[in-house]
């Protein structure tokens, strides 16, 4: 937990050196430490609570995708520039979103998991 | 205002201010209504023998020793189905030179109804207007204001809503129209041929500030006749709340009151709760359904006007001039209908939520490219892309002179998507982008 605070405090950050220097202005690792932390907001921090199955989020399921979020967040990628960051990591939020909305260990779920895996192969 | 037999009438003045005079008398009643000098007066404070008397058309000419009389009851309105149609003065007297209304008299300005006796709102006010039934949707029964600078198009949004309202009676409460207003009200209410199921109470700039104090009271009072013995559902529209705070703080700053913050009565947010509480939703179908108006000075949401208010209401709706498509739009990030979350997907289709809230992050976006831009960095493509929708989702969904159904909204929402984005950037759940999203 407090790994993806830190996370999310580094990936702040990373955001308002973007927003000075602009987006050509910082290496690449500031886009990815940024998409990092918009990865944990997205995905973990907010929740739909009018989604049947977002609005009841159990521990260990809690557990089980902050895990997985981390082991996203600790790999490290490359790009060759910060649009197609930006777009890997719109995809892997977006994957993790559908989970988010899917019954915990469903086939729908493994499926979604099993499209993140090749993101973190 | 006919005097009565064995009336007391009091003629020493003990004190005199712009807007109150106060007396010795006894047996007098908070709220009752008294003439001084020919001028209806309202008592406002009572302490031992001395009462104080908030005259509406204000103390000029009236000498320390003008009769005073009460008239033993607080103000009244005749109400029956004789009202349909008609306009009124803050003391509920026709001002369109039809006759008086012939009705049971009722007390204005009574306790709001019990709660226990309420029903949760949950019946869709269709508007018409994309920026509040798609993002923002009106549940009948809510209390909502428009928060608008003065020069916003507050008073047309609100005749659009009301007369586009799938509601049995309207009723107008106008504080402080200017003479333009109120003709532009009635054009609208006749020219829609919907002058039968339309009630107005109007004061005007003409007429003395402290009068319009009534105004809320009397449409409310016409409210609840419809709504609790008709079983009607009746939307009330107060305009301009902003005005109807600024004669409170008249009369009360006038007597010895210290005035609370922005020079407000300490008592604002019972003024206004009084008001805005008698929204209701009755368990025989009637309801209260209110929209008001609260001007802000410069968009100053911290003045204790819309700061009290937005504690009160349910939400509020936010009018904004929009420089990069040229509208005016109901702006989606200050904009909230506490309610919405009742009648969305529930009532309408059930990727309404979901799109309402991609197409607000998109926006959210599109802000952040903007103010790359002005910092003078290049745009990505997707910054780019943004902005475009940007564009196109104020113009065709935020601005107020949208008109279409809701199913058109969440259609137009989905083309405009597929217009810009991926599916994955829109981040909707998949079963709603298998079944709607556009594809070429």
């Amino acid at each position: 937990m407090l790994k993806a605070k830190n996370l999310v405090r580094r990936g702040r950050e990373m955001a308002d050196q973007i927003n000075i220097l602009g987006d050509d202005g910082v290496p690449m690792s500031y886009h990815e430490s940024f998409w990092k932390s918009e990865l944990i907001d997205f995905a973990f921090l907010q929740q739909d609570a009018f989604d049947a199955i977002d609005a009841l989020c159990p521990l260990e399921r809690q557990e089980y995708m902050l895990d997985l979020i981390l082991r996203i967040c600790d790999r490290h990628f490359e790009f060759d520039n910060f649009e197609q960051c930006r777009i890997l990591f719109k995809e892997m939020i977006n994957t993790l979103r559908q989970m988010n909305y899917t019954e915990f260990k469903s086939p729908q779920f493994n499926e979604y998991e099993q499209q993140l895996s090749k993101h973190l192969a | 205002m006919a005097t009565k037999a064995y009336q007391r009438t009091y003629t020493q003045l003990q004190a005199i201010t712009k807007a109150t005079v106060t007396l010795n008398a006894r047996g007098v009643a908070n709220d009752e209504l008294a003439t001084v000098n020919g001028k209806l007066a309202q008592v406002v404070k009572t302490k031992g023998d001395a009462v104080t008397l908030q005259v509406f058309s204000g103390t000029e000419g009236v000498p320390t020793n003008a009769e005073v009389s009460f008239q033993g009851a607080p103000p009244t309105l005749r109400v029956s189905d004789q009202l349909s149609g008609r306009f009124f003065n803050a003391y509920g007297h026709p001002i369109d030179g039809g006759p008086e209304i012939e009705g049971e008299e009722r007390e204005v300005g009574g306790p709001s109804v019990n709660p226990y006796k309420r029903r949760q709102p949950s019946e869709l006010i269709p508007t018409g207007i994309a920026g509040i039934d798609l993002n923002n949707t009106l549940v009948s029964g809510q209390k909502i204001p428009f928060f608008a600078d003065p020069d916003q198009p507050y008073n047309r949004v609100m005749a659009d809503v009301a007369l586009r309202a799938d509601v049995d009676k309207i009723i107008l409460g106008g504080m402080g129209l200017t003479n333009d207003d109120y003709l532009f009200f009635r054009h609208a209410f006749e020219s829609a041929g919907a002058l039968d199921k339309i009630v107005s109470f109007v004061n005007t700039t003409e007429e003395p500030p402290v009068e319009r104090l009534l105004i809320p009271d009397m449409a409310l009072a016409a409210a609840e006749y419809f709504a609790v013995d008709k079983n009607e559902k009746v939307l009330v529209l107060l305009t301009d709340m902003t005005l109807y705070a600024d004669a409170l703080s008249i009369v009360s700053n006038r007597m010895d009151q210290i005035p609370s913050k922005d020079s407000m009565p300490g008592s604002l947010y019972s003024d206004l709760a009084k008001i805005y509480e008698k929204a209701v939703q009755l368990p025989d179908g009637g309801s209260i359904t209110i929209i008001a108006v609260t001007t802000l000075n410069d968009g100053d949401i911290t003045h204790a006007i819309p700061d009290n208010t937005g504690y009160i209401t349910e939400g509020q709706l936010f009018l904004r001039a929009d420089p990069d498509s040229g509208k005016v739009i109901v702006d989606p990030f200050r904009s909230l209908s506490r309610l919405k979350q009742l009648v969305q997907g529930k009532k309408t289709r059930e990727d309404h939520a979901q799109l309402m809230n991609a197409g607000v992050r998109l926006y959210a976006d599109a802000q952040n490219a903007k103010t790359k831009l002005e910092n003078g960095f290049d745009l990505s493509d997707y910054d780019l892309r943004c902005l475009d929708y940007a564009k196109e989702y104020a113009t065709r969904l935020l601005s107020i002179d949208v008109n279409i159904t809701v199913e058109q909204m969440l259609d137009t929402a989905w083309e405009i998507f597929a217009k810009y984005f991926s599916p994955a950037e829109t981040g909707i759940k998949q079963v709603f982008v298998d079944k709607y999203w556009k594809k070429d």
